[in-house]
């Protein structure tokens, strides 16, 4: 079978030739233990995740060197790390999730604006959407952040601001499509209220496309938030995030390295594991939006 | 190329410019008055009154637009509220060691991204394919930060054969350069890939190939340059993004780069040099989108631009 052939009768499905079902089920499994850790970690911790000991400061993970109870060791004060990698684990699931939510809602309640309004609005709207589209989102996050200070409240409206560009343009195009089909012009003519139109008719078809896309941009904003933890501009001490243990793991590197490998390690395995999952996701959800 | 085409291109750069530049504005008010953030409580009401007027903030707010794009025009960007330098100067004096970082960054992704791209799209669904894919994305899963951490762990600290941090040496260079380019080198090759296996299936390949020339004159003198026009518009956005990319690498390996010059301001709360480099960074991106249009117009005569259609 030559190549152009072998093209038009296999589109390209990127889940296969890496590896195929049995990674994307290793990859699931893994993003499903980081749910059930995020949602159970007060509960499941062996130790309270900031209590200090002065005798098992530095202690490698066990089978390294460490002991019992220490699974995974402790760091420079003596905390216990697995304690602290899941607590970490929780703060910056809820942290990624808070910030989606936002980013979404500002981002759909935008595109619909644009697109019922039209005119001059939708103008001004659009050409924000390309100035935040063109901007690397880090440097504008820096930029509040340097503006504001930073606290914990305002930094997960920071987080939420990510991504909100690509919802606002994809929400107004779909709603653009959406009105002209035949029920909202039947919905119309019954003179239903513009929001009941939107809310109750139009969004839960849009539903699909906005999914997908959140799945697009939450590993995104778990590295953003890690990424700001990390430079020491993002969740600040005592609360711990992945960022930030892997930040004040750093100055151990020469001594304790497990300190910022593990956090370091979960990091990579999540983004990587949604990143698998995410494209399968959308291989199966549709493959007709060119997201 | 046309002449209406390239300045409605060159005038919509300009107002995204002006755009930036005018929520920038905003924003800054937003925050507050810039003479008592500076000053806070320190100084009295008469001193705070006499900055106002110095720097035209007891003027209407439309004025103080004009007087803040006239400043911008000029190359003010204000003084670092730490050194009291001016803040344009310390960004470009840190330029350089951003643009010696990046570019070899850059280089290294292209060498090794795109000839793994363009192997894999040959060698379609063949273990290379896989091998050549599933590195690619991991590298760009992997952060920065990450790997950073990793390589400082393993190459300055376990075998002691390369320095962790600071600048010196072309043996400075290698861990940040690796950190930066591993993850562009994973996006290139992913992009090289689908770009060749586009081009390969297009009639005018079995159109070289049905007029007998070989295999490797189609691949190389009729495939690859088609191929590369997609590549040109992911390194124009790269080089454009270079200081946010950056910022992270820069920091881990105590780089004295842009980048870092940013954390450090934003640590210090010194807006001037804040300001000026998010202007920077938004110029640099106007003017990346700018030359990649441009740049993949004149590389591809049959894009409406370029006709005139």
């Amino acid at each position: 079978m030559d190549q152009v052939t072998a093209l038009a009768e296999a589109p390209p499905r990127r889940a296969r030739y890496l590896g195929g079902k049995v990674l994307l089920g290793v990859a699931v499994a893994w993003l499903a233990l980081m749910v059930v850790a995020a949602l159970t970690a007060h509960m499941i911790v062996p130790f309270d995740y900031r209590a200090t000991s002065l005798e098992a400061r530095l202690l490698p993970p066990v089978g390294l060197g460490g002991e019992f109870p220490y699974l995974l060791g402790t760091d420079h004060l003596g905390r216990d790390i697995l304690s602290r990698l899941l607590h970490s684990i929780q703060l910056s699931m809820a942290v990624a999730l808070a910030g989606s939510l936002i980013g979404a809602g500002f981002g759909i309640t935008l595109g619909f604006l644009a697109a019922h309004l039209r005119g001059v609005a939708d103008s001004v709207c659009m050409a924000l959407v390309d100035l935040q589209a063109a901007m690397p989102f880090m440097v504008v996050a820096l930029g509040v952040l340097a503006l504001f200070g930073n606290n914990f409240l305002l930094f997960i409206v920071v987080i939420g601001l990510h991504g909100w560009e690509r919802y606002a343009r994809l929400t107004r195009s779909l709603v653009l499509a959406e009105v002209e089909q035949g029920y909202v012009t039947a919905l119309r003519g019954f003179r239903a209220p513009p929001l009941l139109i939107y809310r109750r008719h139009v969004l839960p078809n849009i539903a699909a496309a906005l999914i997908v896309n959140f799945t697009l941009s939450f590993p995104e904003i778990i590295l953003l938030e890690s990424g700001l933890s990390f430079l020491g501009l993002g969740i600040q001490p005592p609360l711990t995030s992945l960022g930030n243990m892997l930040g004040f793991g750093r100055d151990y590197v020469a001594d304790a390295w497990w300190l910022p490998i593990v956090p370091g390690v979960v990091i990579f395995i999540t983004t990587l594991a949604m990143s698998l999952a995410g494209d399968a996701l959308r291989d199966r959800l549709d493959s007709s939006l060119n997201l | 190329m046309n002449g209406a085409w390239m300045a409605a291109k060159l005038l919509r750069a300009a107002a995204t410019l002006l755009l930036a530049v005018t929520v920038v504005f905003i924003v800054l008010r937003l925050a507050g008055d810039p003479a008592e953030i500076l000053f806070g409580d320190n100084v009295g009401e008469e001193s705070l009154i006499r900055y106002r007027a110095l720097w035209g903030l007891d003027q209407p707010l439309g004025v103080q637009y004009l007087l803040y794009l006239r400043s911008l025009l000029l190359g003010d960007f204000g003084l670092s509220s730490q050194s009291g330098a001016s803040a344009w100067q310390l960004m470009m004096g840190r330029l350089p060691y951003t643009l010696q970082l990046g570019g070899v960054s850059l280089l290294l992704a292209v060498l090794i991204g795109i000839p793994a791209g363009v192997a894999a799209a040959l060698a379609r669904g063949s273990l290379t394919d896989r091998v050549v894919m599933l590195a690619a994305v991991s590298s760009f899963c992997i952060p920065n930060f990450v790997l950073g951490v990793v390589l400082i762990l393993v190459f300055a600290e376990q075998f002691g054969w390369l320095p962790s941090h600071g600048t010196g040496g072309i043996w400075h260079l290698v861990l940040p350069a690796l950190t930066l380019g591993t993850g562009w080198a994973g996006v290139l090759a992913r992009f090289a890939r689908s770009a060749m296996l586009e081009v390969l299936g297009q009639p005018y390949i079995r159109g070289a190939r049905a007029s007998g020339l070989t295999e490797g004159r189609v691949r190389w003198r009729h495939a690859l340059p088609n191929a590369a026009i997609p590549l040109v518009t992911i390194l124009g956005f790269m080089v454009g993004g270079l200081v946010a990319g950056a910022i992270v690498t820069e920091s881990i390996f105590a780089w004295p780069g842009v980048g870092r010059l940013l954390v450090d301001s934003v640590k210090l709360r010194d807006l001037a040099v804040v300001q000026a480099i998010v202007l920077m960074v938004a110029a640099t991106m106007v003017a990346a989108n700018l030359v990649v249009d441009v740049l993949s117009a004149w590389l591809n005569p049959r894009l409406p631009a370029a006709t005139g259609a």
